[in-house]
């Protein structure tokens, strides 16, 4: 019984909560207080109704603690009656905001979809673009075809691409593992120190060696040999 | 985790006869003299139905064991001894094994004899797991050559190399004569330069995995590990000290790639190298006062020598266009080291003050030698004709025996201490 009514108090002290927090957002922030139980009373159908049911509840709760069990049920259908209305109220709104919410998702997958396109696009047109260079044996010395060639591809870095680019040098499979490693690394060096000369921000580029780990063409012929000495540039996505 | 060691080696009970070397025998073994004639006699089981599928497995393994030291020439056991008025009369020494098999387990009597007086030279007896049983031969291939020279053997230490069975460069390990190879390190990346600690508890290595090549630290029992060094650039061809608190290392995070000294957890005791060039892989004197590097700094690549400190740098190779990769005996008597001869590469010995300059490989190309830890052996990658595989050669060239059997590229052998 006394556990019934513990129920029912707090309950109804809930929608009290409810309801006065619903009546004050209809309040201007320069009404004074007086204006603000007016502006409840005077509002419409609904939430309200349940506002003033239940501020009524409140006070004869208070008065009649004597003969709680018939406050008691009283007090369950005005919380009741309080609780359809705040389930109505956030049925539409959670509505409201189901359909924002997938309106925006579809416009942010759409957007997606594109800016995915759009960075294809740029790293396609960026591979193509930043050519490779190459190297004699055991050398990082940048020839004037891969100075060319960095030229070529810093304009094109410094007009089309803000993004950030790894520089990987490679050696070919003819000299020490350890040694190519070292190497490869200088090779890459050579190129970013020339990038840099030529203006491309520090902030884009860096660096990294895989000796003669990975080959571009793994047969043991000269020219295989030629292609994997070599500078690459990758896109950092 | 993978199980590196069984529990192996329940038992290892000496039986009269002495483990301590013996004069007459160091005399008889020191270098230039004859090899000793052995017999391997075929092990017998002590009672009930022989196993010829295990007497065979051990009888193998001591003729590969054995043989490889080039101390011994093998006699063959053959029938008509028996009719002989003295068997085995024609060895100096024979090697019986008498097994017992259980289903948990198999008991070993090794014993090493005079062939003619029959006196015990040394023996022992190991209880071990059926998987265990390989290691109790090659311990006691180790114990005959304590016996015998007074240095005990490397055979029961494991090799950690670096294959591509499975697609990617990873860390494997297996025993010394390619039986039991396990991947202990693999993560999609590449992972180079496998270095055991002195204990051969502990391997470091550079691996691409976290995107650059960093150096990371396996404890083999536990898998724990712990990224060492992880500068902006490289972090390779790391080495234990032979004490194993530190670490020699080629990092370029100063601009090119030089040698600094760390501790094994990683912190910078000490820049070594400070010049333009391309200063890498150093390589330890057993002493830990010297350090072997290779430098470009000439124009090619050269073998130098400095102390641990830095000070006293000084080129030793003067033949060769291209010399890389050199490796300290463990005596410090010799560093061993790779030219460049055509497009591939042989091994050669030199003595650390540049003198007695010598080339001891000559089929296929041959690259990457370490030393064993008795200094007895150099184990390399060679590549002759097809896959680079791991092969294992003496001190001095001879006895070429290639070691791995998985047909992939297999490189950068490293031989640990006994396990």
């Amino acid at each position: 019984m006394r556990k019934n009514l513990c129920v029912a108090l707090s309950v109804l002290s809930l929608g009290l909560l409810l309801t006065s927090g619903c009546a004050k957002d209809q309040v201007k922030p320069d009404e004074g207080i007086a204006s603000k139980t007016a502006a409840a009373k005077a509002s419409g159908p609904g939430q309200n109704d349940a506002s003033q049911q239940s501020a009524a509840q409140q006070q004869s709760a208070a008065q009649q603690q004597s003969s709680a069990q018939q406050q008691a049920t009283a007090q369950q259908q005005s919380a009741a009656a309080q609780q359809q209305a705040a389930d109505r109220a956030a049925a539409e709104k959670a509505a409201a905001a189901k359909a924002a919410q997938q309106q925006a998702e579809e416009k942010a997958a759409a957007e997606r979809a594109s800016a995915a396109k759009a960075a294809q696009k740029q790293s396609d047109a960026l591979v193509s673009a930043l050519k490779m260079i190459n190297f004699e044996f055991d050398s990082f010395a940048l020839s004037q075809q891969s100075r060319d060639i960095l030229y070529a591809n810093a304009e094109y870095l410094l007009k089309n691409y803000k993004g950030k680019l790894k520089l990987e040098g490679h050696c070919d499979e003819r000299g020490s593992d350890e040694y190519n490693l070292a190497l490869g690394e200088n090779r890459a060096k050579a190129a970013l120190n020339y990038l840099l000369t030529l203006g491309v921000p520090a902030s884009q580029l860096s660096i990294i060696s895989y000796g003669k780990e990975r080959p571009l063409d793994p047969a043991s012929t000269e020219e295989a040999w030629a292609k994997n000495r070599r500078v690459e540039f990758k896109e950092i996505k | 985790m993978i199980r590196l060691i069984t529990v192996g080696l329940l038992l290892s009970l000496l039986l009269p006869g002495s483990a301590h070397p013996s004069e007459d025998f160091l005399r008889v073994m020191a270098a230039g003299n004859v090899a000793l004639r052995l017999v391997i006699q075929p092990p017998l089981p002590a009672s009930g139905a022989p196993d010829a599928k295990l007497a065979d497995e051990i009888a193998t393994i001591f003729k590969l064991d054995l043989g490889i030291t080039g101390l011994f020439a093998m006699v063959d056991p053959a029938p008509q001894d028996k009719a002989a008025a003295v068997p085995g009369a024609d060895a100096d020494m024979v090697l019986k094994t008498v097994y017992t098999v259980s289903p948990a387990s198999v008991t070993f009597e090794y014993r090493l004899q005079e062939s003619v007086t029959g006196r015990e030279i040394l023996a022992k007896r190991y209880s071990a797991v059926r998987q265990d049983l390989r290691k109790t031969a090659h311990t006691f291939s180790d114990d005959i050559l304590y016996a015998l020279t007074g240095e005990r053997g490397s055979f029961t230490g494991k090799l950690a190399y670096v294959s591509k069975a499975g697609g990617n460069k990873e860390i494997y390990i297996m025993d010394w004569d390619g039986f039991n190879p396990r991947k202990i390190i693999a993560n999609g990346s590449i992972n180079l330069n496998p270095d055991f600690s002195p204990s051969g508890k502990e391997l470091i290595y550079t691996s691409y995995k976290n995107g650059n090549p960093d150096l990371f630290r396996r404890e083999l029992f536990t898998g724990a590990e712990a990224n060492v060094s992880h500068s902006p650039g490289i972090n390779i061809t790391g080495a234990f000290s032979p004490e194993g608190n530190r670490i020699a290392l080629a990092m370029s995070k100063e601009g090119n790639s030089e040698i600094y000294l760390l501790t094994k957890d990683g912190k910078q005791l000490a820049r070594l190298t400070t010049n333009p060039a391309i200063d890498i892989s150093p390589s330890w004197s057993p002493d830990g006062r010297q350090i072997a590097f290779v430098s470009d700094r000439f124009g090619k690549p050269q073998i130098f020598v400095m102390s641990f400190d830095g000070s006293d740098q000084k080129r030793i190779t003067t033949a060769g266009g291209y010399n890389v990769g050199p490796r300290w005996s463990p005596k410090g008597d010799k560093i061993a080291y790779c030219r460049q001869y055509g497009n591939g590469f042989q091994i050669h010995l030199i003595n650390p003050d540049g003198s007695d300059d010598r080339q001891i490989t000559t089929e296929g190309s041959n690259e990457h030698p370490r030393w064993s830890p008795d200094g007895r052996f150099i184990v390399y990658s060679s590549k002759r004709g097809g896959k680079e595989s791991i092969y294992v050669m003496r001190n001095d060239g001879s006895g070429v025996t290639k070691i791995s059997k998985s047909g992939a590229n297999e490189t950068h052998p490293a031989w640990s201490a006994r396990w």
